[in-house]
């Protein structure tokens, strides 16, 4: 009894279920209505809801569409090329114009008069994917792509795309949007939610005898045969025939066949497995020769398949037969018409140079289910612009020869069904149906929608100032500079104030090797040519305390050469020993005086004969001078001192021996 | 060889469907190309079309054929390379229809109603490119993404090719010569008819567009 409760359950959440989805849309009777595909409402067949299949690039409310394409440039001084890549970025929206709804309006009144269109299909689900060869997801051309997978379901709803390229896709994409079908088109697959047509009719059999069948028993004897789902539909007929299976059937009109077809199928699932799982036998089970009339699977498949192909070969050769009479009409007809020498050419051509389709085909794969299609592709678009040499009636295409067998094969189950099986079919079934609609880019008519960019962006930009000591090594900063301090001031534009300040010493000029770098950013700055200017001072602390600081100087160089104002500079002493000898000095002394920021600067030296009567003095004077006073006092060995008094200096010599 | 007649194939066949009565079977010639049209089973005077032929998809606003292919040479290390993209779609037009109409009501049912085409369902195997030629190879390797059909009408299916510097020189060679081409792209989809013995049927139609159509329409700027 549980058993019977179980199978009910399962039989009515299958085929019975009806869901709180309002829109309840018949999948059986679609119908075009011209750029649209319409299904009818399950409970008024005069209703009708549209698909929304007309996916396109959205448009903001300026009119312009959602959709950029911008390409961009990295400098890279190490490289003659900069680095860079491409940013995408679409908005696609799910949508269905006034405009097409009108027609599909106009077209359904042709097809159904009094019928309305009330609105879309609501999709259940849905996916979104790009089809480019360069936006491709983890291609050779792309860093990262965004927005595929999740599709919008509504109507009107939108999807944002956005695709990061590399430097050559950015460049090859940006070529493909030159031309009218760029290589990016966006793909949906929606799922659509709708019922089934309902069967007034009510099956009801009984398992314990339908197990008693000879077919059946022997299926379900240990090792028993594969069968085949029409070899299972058969024998459920021959129950049925024989009241093992009832079939209570409310109104003449009724597709008993679908009814019967549903039933069969419920009736096999319940019973049997498929075979290897899949429907799909494996290779034992295909040449097992123990089977229904002592056949093996394969051969009964293979007659199964010969008999629709020889069915549909029969077809064909009637519809072959009445070609080649409607051929023999029509060239009598050309005949007549050329004899009666008139030029027309219409009705007497049915081949073309540009056939879409050849009969069989070429390829093995083709051979036996071509379809005979047009002569040209494109003879049959609307609006098709090229000229069309085909002006006669086409052939009747032949019926396709199936070259595949579409059979599934089944084992029965170990465990047995009992008690009845009972399907009433009143009722709207539910189901899902799949669309794919695809749409390209074209041409984006939007010139600011294409941008290319320099990424050089001034708020990223620091100007570097490098400051050098000109003329100068270490030992000057040993011998009379204790530091130099350079400051750097760039006013901005906006106001803004950037003070930068390096302080010079022995240590660090040392170790940075007499480089030295101040840096300044962007703050406002539009004029990008008075950016570059900024002003500098140094100020020079020497030995003794002694500082001097420059004025502000404006420039606009990336370095600034410092150099001291005051440099050491030598004045040499000699005097000739002949000369003390003559005229018996003891000594001699020179004393040096000279002004340095306002202060008077003293420098001594002593000549000695017994030592030395050679020697310097260093002075800090201003580069391009040498100025100073200088006396020279001269110690006899008599105790007499002469002196010189002072006297002005500018030589680098001083001669001390003309007393 | 009885493996090669007889595959076994659990398809996912659906327990309803629309089905279409095999007897009422009419073929009608429209503009060069001929229409193949059922009734529905259950539905007095319903009128369905077998799909009729692949298309390249025109742009609905400039009527462009919806085709192109770009090619580069080598440059920084990056070698050469060519793309090609193509939309198709199938179906009647909006005056096709009417016409396949008016002549169904002529000759055969005057209160026929063509409603559009038949409730089909896309072969697993998808879209094929067959032909025995070497564009035939290349563009196989070359495919992008080969998804399943769009199963109605006007629904357009793109297809994007990357060749590399050999692909692309036998791409320009057959734009130059492709009367030489027999690479096809072919679709087949699968309808249910009801046989005058009361079987149910699935029955393949196979759609084609031969590459040599593509190229004979296809624009390349240089």
């Amino acid at each position: 009894m549980k058993k019977i409760l179980c199978v009910c359950i399962t039989i009515l959440t299958v085929l019975g279920v009806q869901t709180v989805y309002s829109q309840k849309v018949m999948l059986d009777e679609p119908v075009k209505a011209g750029p649209l595909t319409v299904f009818p409402d399950v409970s008024d067949k005069n209703a009708y809801y549209y698909v929304t299949d007309k996916p396109r690039i959205a448009t903001a409310a300026n009119g312009k569409p959602k959709f950029s394409f911008l390409k961009y440039v990295d400098n890279n001084a190490a490289n003659k090329e900069g680095d860079g890549g491409g940013l995408v970025h679409a908005v696609v929206v799910l949508e269905v114009t006034d405009e097409h709804r009108k027609l599909a309006e106009r077209e359904l009144q042709r097809i159904k008069p009094g019928a309305i269109l009330k609105g879309p299909i609501l999709f259940t689900d849905g996916t979104i994917a790009l089809i480019s060869s360069i936006a491709n997801k983890d291609g050779e051309f792309t860093k990262q792509v965004l927005g595929i997978g999740k599709a919008p379901i509504l109507d009107g709803h939108q999807a944002a795309i956005s695709v990061l390229l590399n430097k050559q896709g950015a460049k090859i994409l940006w070529e493909s949007f030159k031309t009218p079908t760029p290589d990016m088109s966006v793909s949906f697959e929606m799922t659509m939610q709708g019922y089934r047509s309902p069967k007034r009719v009510k099956i009801e059999a009984n398992f314990e005898q339908i197990y008693e069948s000879t077919v059946f028993q022997a299926a379900a004897a240990v090792n028993g045969p594969v069968l085949l789902s029409g070899e299972i539909n058969s024998t459920f007929e021959d129950m049925r025939k024989s009241g093992a299976i009832k079939v209570e059937q409310y109104g003449e009109d009724e597709d008993l066949e679908k009814a019967l077809e549903t039933a069969y199928s419920k009736l096999t699932s319940m019973m049997f497995d498929p075979a290897s799982g899949t429907g799909s036998p494996n290779l034992g089970q295909l040449g097992a020769s123990a089977g229904v009339g002592g056949t093996s699977l394969l051969d009964r498949a293979t007659t199964r398949l010969n008999e629709e192909r020889n069915s549909a070969r029969t077809q064909n050769a009637a519809i072959r037969a009445e070609n080649r009479t409607a051929a023999d009409r029509r060239s009598a007809a050309a005949t007549t018409t050329s004899t009666a020498g008139t030029t027309s050419t219409a009705g007497t051509s049915t081949t073309s140079t540009t056939g879409s389709t050849t009969t069989g085909g070429t390829d093995a794969s083709l051979r036996d289910d071509v379809r005979i299609g047009p002569r040209r592709a494109m003879d049959v678009s609307a609006g098709y612009t090229g000229g069309s040499n085909v002006s006669g009636p086409a052939e009747i295409p032949q019926v396709d020869v199936p070259s595949i067998s579409i059979v599934a094969s089944y084992q029965m189950k170990k465990v047995r069904q009992s008690g009845k099986f009972s399907i009433d079919l009143n009722k709207y079934t539910v189901d899902n149906l799949v669309m794919r609609f695809d749409e390209n880019f074209g041409q984006i008519k939007c010139t600011d929608c294409f941008r290319e960019a320099n990424l050089e962006d001034p708020l990223y930009v620091q100007r570097d100032v490098f400051a050098y000591l000109d003329g100068f090594n270490s030992e000057d900063f040993g011998k009379y500079i204790n530091f130099a301090n350079v400051t750097v001031r760039k006013k901005h534009e906006g106001g803004d104030v950037t003070n930068q300040e390096i302080r010079i010493d022995k240590t660090n000029f040392n170790t940075t090797g007499n480089t030295f770098k101040v840096i300044y950013g962007w703050k406002n700055d539009a004029d990008r040519a008075k950016w570059l200017d900024y002003d500098y001072k140094v100020a020079w602390n020497y030995f003794g305390g002694f500082t001097e600081e420059s004025p502000w100087i404006t420039t606009s160089m990336g370095s600034v050469p410092v150099s001291s104002p005051y440099v050491r500079k030598m004045l040499d002493i000699e005097a000739d020993p002949a000369v003390f000898e003559e005229k018996g000095v003891r000594s001699a002394e020179v004393k040096v005086t000279y002004t340095l920021g306002g202060k008077e600067q003293v420098r001594n030296f002593r000549l000695d004969p017994k030592k030395t009567l050679s020697g310097q003095i260093d002075l800090l004077m201003p580069a391009q001078a040498l100025a100073y006073e200088y006396e020279i006092n001269w110690i006899l060995k008599t105790g007499k001192t002469i002196s010189t008094g002072k006297l002005p200096g500018t030589s680098s010599l001083i001669f001390a021996d003309n007393l | 060889m009885k493996t090669g007649l007889a595959l076994f194939l659990l398809l996912p066949l659906p327990l309803f469907g629309q089905l279409l009565e095999e007897s009422s079977r009419v073929a009608i010639p429209v503009k060069g190309t001929t229409v193949v049209v059922y009734a529905m089973v259950d539905c007095a005077h319903c009128y369905y079309y077998l799909p009729p032929a692949l298309h390249i998809s025109q742009r609905q606003d400039t009527q462009v054929l919806e085709a192109s292919f770009i090619s580069w040479e080598p440059e920084g290390g990056s070698p050469a390379g060519g793309i090609f993209h193509v939309l198709t779609d199938w179906g009647l037009p909006a005056r096709g229809e009417d016409s396949v109409q008016r002549k169904l009501r002529a000759r055969y049912d005057s209160l026929a109603v063509l409603s559009g085409p038949a409730v089909v369902r896309a072969a697993d195997e998808g879209v094929r490119i067959v032909g025995k030629d070497n564009l035939t190879t290349i563009l196989t390797r070359s495919v992008q993404r080969a998804q399943v059909p769009p199963s109605t009408p006007g629904a357009r299916m793109a297809l994007s090719f990357r060749f590399d510097a050999d692909g692309v020189q036998e791409f320009k060679r057959c734009l130059r010569d492709p009367d030489s081409v027999t690479a096809t792209l072919a679709v087949t989809y699968y309808y249910r008819l009801r046989s005058a013995h009361g079987a149910v049927l699935d029955r393949p139609v196979t759609l084609q567009l031969p590459f040599k159509t593509i190229l004979k329409q296809l624009n390349v700027t240089p």
